[in-house]
Order: structure tokens, then sequence, then C-alpha cells
């Protein structure tokens, strides 16, 4: 009897941390049609943050290797990030243990690097500190683009670093 | 007698792992709505999901509208503190996941407050409402002979005999 109320007890933890386990392999799996998965940014500094260009209907914007839309924080007044905390989880920030790579298109001399206040370096664009978002869950997807959070407005940005302003 | 030392002790208990349910739900809601959680794709709705069960059973727990007599009210209890359970152990490891590797696409950048709290939380409502479930196995609510019908408060007496 003793054994069966503790296996009780368990059961819905266990069934929990099955589910949540599912749902992290879940990740990476075949991606919707009409669209191409991107890998989800990770805490893990990539090799080298490389920057590239991609057609969208905002015209050529920065995004990464994966094709993932980069966008800057119209709150960042300088090369130092203002975003940490939440606002990192849901704008993850580009970063890169080594020097950051330029694509076709990508001018070199504006690329650089900022070191934010977890020790990490993030990869900058003409000054700007460069993030994902995390509703961006596909390759091409600008989901990002002119919405308000955590204080300001946040934008694509072109190849020579200015930033997008029209939705 | 001890019965009497018991009650108090299993009504504290699942009276604090409603609370640590509220203050789960509480998070959530906040991270969800104020915090723009509510943007991320399945993220979002989970969170909006586990606000609302970690609220209602809370709540159930907390608030004594169930019957408070007989083995229908205990084991509306005791599936209260079960689901409980689930959704504060479903949480945690979803947060702990996502702090390690992307699940759905998202993950946690740090350990800020609200991660804090919700990790204090999910583990409090797990231990508190796990320790309600030991209790309750040993608590069983006495039969009505044994504890007096209200027309008849002397067990074993007739009523005719009093």
């Amino acid at each position: 009897m003793r054994t069966k109320s503790t296996l009780l007890a368990i059961a819905p933890v266990a069934a929990a941390v099955i589910i949540a386990g599912c749902g992290g392999t879940g990740y990476g799996s075949a991606p919707a049609s009409g669209s191409s998965a991107a890998p989800a940014p990770t805490k893990t500094a990539s090799a080298a943050g490389t920057v590239d260009l991609a057609s969208t209907k905002f015209g050529k914007i920065l995004v990464d290797n994966h094709g993932r839309t980069l966008y800057l924080f119209a709150a960042d007044k300088s090369t130092t990030s203002t975003c940490s905390g939440a606002c990192a989880s849901l704008w993850p920030p580009l970063t890169s243990s080594a020097t950051p790579k330029a694509g076709t298109g990508v001018t070199s001399s504006l690329l650089g690097t900022t070191k934010r206040g977890d020790g990490s370096t993030e990869v900058t664009y003409a000054g700007h500190p460069l993030y994902y978002y995390a509703a961006d869950t596909a390759a091409g997807q600008t989901t990002g683009q002119d919405i308000s959070q955590f204080g300001a407005k946040w934008y694509v940005l072109t190849a020579g670093g200015m930033e997008i302003t029209h939705g | 007698m001890a019965e009497r030392t018991r009650t108090p002790s299993l009504t504290a208990v699942r009276t604090l792992g409603a609370i640590a349910l509220l203050v789960i739900g509480g998070v959530h809601y906040q991270q969800y709505q104020y915090d723009f959680y509510s943007a991320v794709p399945t993220i979002g709705p989970l969170f909006l999901l586990n606000f609302i069960s970690a609220a209602a059973l809370g709540l159930f727990l907390i608030v004594p509208v169930r019957p408070k007599q007989g083995g229908r009210g205990r084991r509306l209890d005791l599936f209260a503190a079960l689901s409980g359970i689930g959704v504060a152990a479903g949480g945690l490891a979803g947060l702990l996941i996502s702090e390690q590797t992307p699940l759905f696409g998202f993950m946690e950048h740090g350990y800020r407050f609200a991660i804090v709290l919700a990790i204090a939380a999910d583990a409090a409502a797990i231990a508190l409402l796990t320790l309600y479930l030991v209790l309750a196995r040993g608590h069983r609510p006495a039969p009505v002979e044994e504890r007096g019908h209200p027309f008849n408060p002397r067990p074993g007496m007739p009523a005719a005999e009093r």
C-alpha cells in the first residue's frame, strides 16, 4: 500500500520530466513548409560570429550564417549592450568567441565586439550590439521588426549598419 | 488526540503548498504579460497554461469550498495535490532544460530574480504537496459511525436510549 502511494506521488513528476524532455528533443525537427529551420541561438558562443546579408521584404538586411535575422536595440546608445535578464532571454545576443567574420556584402570594418555583463563577447555592427529575437523560429522571419519591448524599439539593419524603421 | 494534532499540520502543509502554486502562477503571468513572453511561440502559451493551472489548483487547495467531510472531498484534495506536483515539476524541468539547451526553440539567458523565484516556488510546491500526500495517506477521515452522527452524537448508543 505504501509503495503504491509513493508511486502515485512520483508518477506526475516523472511524467512531467519525460514530457519536458521530449519537448527538448523535439526542437530542430522538420521545419514548417515554406520556411527553413534555423538553430536557436544558444549561450555557447559560435566559433566566429558570421554576419551575412539576406533579402527580405525590408530589402537586404543583416542575418547570421544560418539566415536568422539580426536586430539592433534602439536603447543601446553606445557599443555597450543595455539588454540583459529577461530581455536577453527574448533577445539573445549574437556572441562570438573569435573575431567575427563578414559574409558577402557585409563590410568587415563595421564589425566589432563588445563585452557583456556576463563576460561573453557580443558582436557589434557599425557600433550596434546585435541580437536575435526568440519569436523568430526560422530563417527569414522578421517578427521583431519595429516592435517596442523592454523600453525601446528593435530594428533590422542594412548592410551600411543603419536601422530600417518601417514595420 | 493524535487526530487533533495531525489535522492542523495537514491543513498547514496543504495551504503552504497552495501558496507555492500561486507564486508559480504569479511569476508565469508576470513573465507572460509584462516581460513579453506572450510573443514567444509555444513557450508563451505554455506560460499562460502554467499560470491558469497553477492558479486554479492553488485556489482549489487553499479555499475550503469542497466538502469538508467524507471521501469525495479528500480524493479531490489528493488529486489537486498530485496535479499541483505535476505542474510544478513540469515547469521546473522545462526551466532547467531551457537554461542548458533550446526548448521549443527558446533558451533562457541567466538566472534573474524571476527565474530564481520560480525555481524556489517549484521546489517548495513539489516538496510541500508531496509531504501533504504522505501525511494525508495515513489520515483517513473517520467513518460517520465513529465520528458520531449529527442525530446520534454518542456512537454505539441508539438515539432512542439517550
